[in-house]
């Protein structure tokens, strides 16, 4: 597989379209005239010829939140798929990726009449946490340290003594994964998180680990996954919250 | 950079920039807006109180203290 990352035109004769893009990308040669475009920031697209491609977009991941004694991680970007879009030649498509949350909800992504919504973000309390819900759900701790959601899982529950305490957060039920094939690169991963000695792990797919405790931050989701943000509960020299993964849109040429 | 996307005085979305054309957003900076915060001549609110910027948040955190300081010298003198 071959990858080129830029912005500006585009063109390769070898089956891959010509194209112009305002913001950043990456082309990924799949072989066989096979092709996909990875959309990093938002912009103007115009292709120079009319495709039937299909479009997979993830939202922005939620930001995970601490407290003295209980925190949860965001979740992950939401994702979508649209098969078979016929995209016009010279027509201007507006892509639009989510950010990360810094603070709340992740950022919502569009392109080609589809949305994907940002994760929720992780609630932390005085007395109580709750993991945000999306594509993959954030953990939430009052008790052991737990993992964020993965390839639309729910996420981890660190069981406070009061188990009605620490609520992770919901998944979206169905895979994450690029195209929503088993073999695609896995997106929106839900945010870890973390007390006592154990690490909350992020969920794979760019959630953001809990840190660890007095020895590491949490992390915050990976740029382009959708990864919702880690958090540690703040009694913690090492305490505190992060930010989601800002989302992606990939396209490719229509597969059967 | 991030760009807050308002409609009605209201943040609808947050996204990555550069805008797409003929799409119209306010910069961030590192400022930590989130959807649903309100936006009023070109300032940022959230639950009534303005979003600060982390070097906001410490300036003003530091004048807090300076007046929390003077007042306790006051204090002590009487």
């Amino acid at each position: 597989m071959r990858i080129c990352r830029r912005t500006g035109i585009y063109y390769n004769g070898n089956g891959l379209p010509k194209f112009s893009y305002t913001g950043t990308y990456e082309v990924l040669d799949d072989g066989e005239r096979n092709w996909r475009i990875k959309f990093l920031t938002s912009g103007t697209l115009i292709l120079d010829r009319a495709l039937t491609i299909d479009a997979f977009l993830v939202g922005g991941g939620g930001a995970g939140e601490a407290e003295y004694a209980f925190c949860a991680g965001g979740a992950g970007g939401k994702t979508s798929l649209s098969s078979s879009v016929a995209a016009m030649a010279g027509t201007s498509y507006a892509i639009v990726i989510g950010a990360g949350a810094s603070s709340g909800t992740g950022g919502t992504t569009t392109a080609f009449g589809a949305s994907s919504d940002g994760g929720a973000n992780g609630v932390a309390r005085s007395t109580y946490a709750t993991g945000g819900s999306g594509g993959s759900g954030g953990a939430a701790t009052g008790g052991a340290s737990a993992s964020g959601g993965s390839d639309g899982s729910d996420g981890g529950d660190g069981h406070a003594a009061d188990e009605s305490s620490d609520i992770p957060g919901n998944g979206q039920g169905t895979t994450t994964r690029e195209f929503h094939e088993s073999t695609g690169d896995l997106y929106a991963g839900g945010g870890g998180a973390s007390r006592g000695s154990g690490e909350g792990y992020g969920g794979a797919g760019g959630g953001g680990t809990g840190g660890a405790y007095n020895t590491a931050y949490p992390q915050a989701g990976t740029a382009n996954t959708g990864g919702g943000g880690g958090a540690q509960i703040t009694y913690s020299s090492y305490g505190g919250a992060r930010s989601g993964g800002s989302g992606i849109v990939v396209i490719r040429n229509h597969r059967a | 950079m991030n760009y807050a996307i308002i409609e009605n005085g209201i943040v609808t979305n947050v996204i990555v920039g550069p805008l797409p054309d003929g799409m119209d957003g306010v910069v961030l900076g590192d400022r930590p807006v989130a959807i649903g915060d309100g936006y009023a001549n070109g300032a940022f609110t959230r639950d009534g109180e303005t979003v600060l910027t982390p070097a906001e948040q410490i300036a003003e955190l530091e004048a807090q203290n300076a007046q929390l300081q003077a007042t306790l010298t006051g204090l002590q003198q009487t």
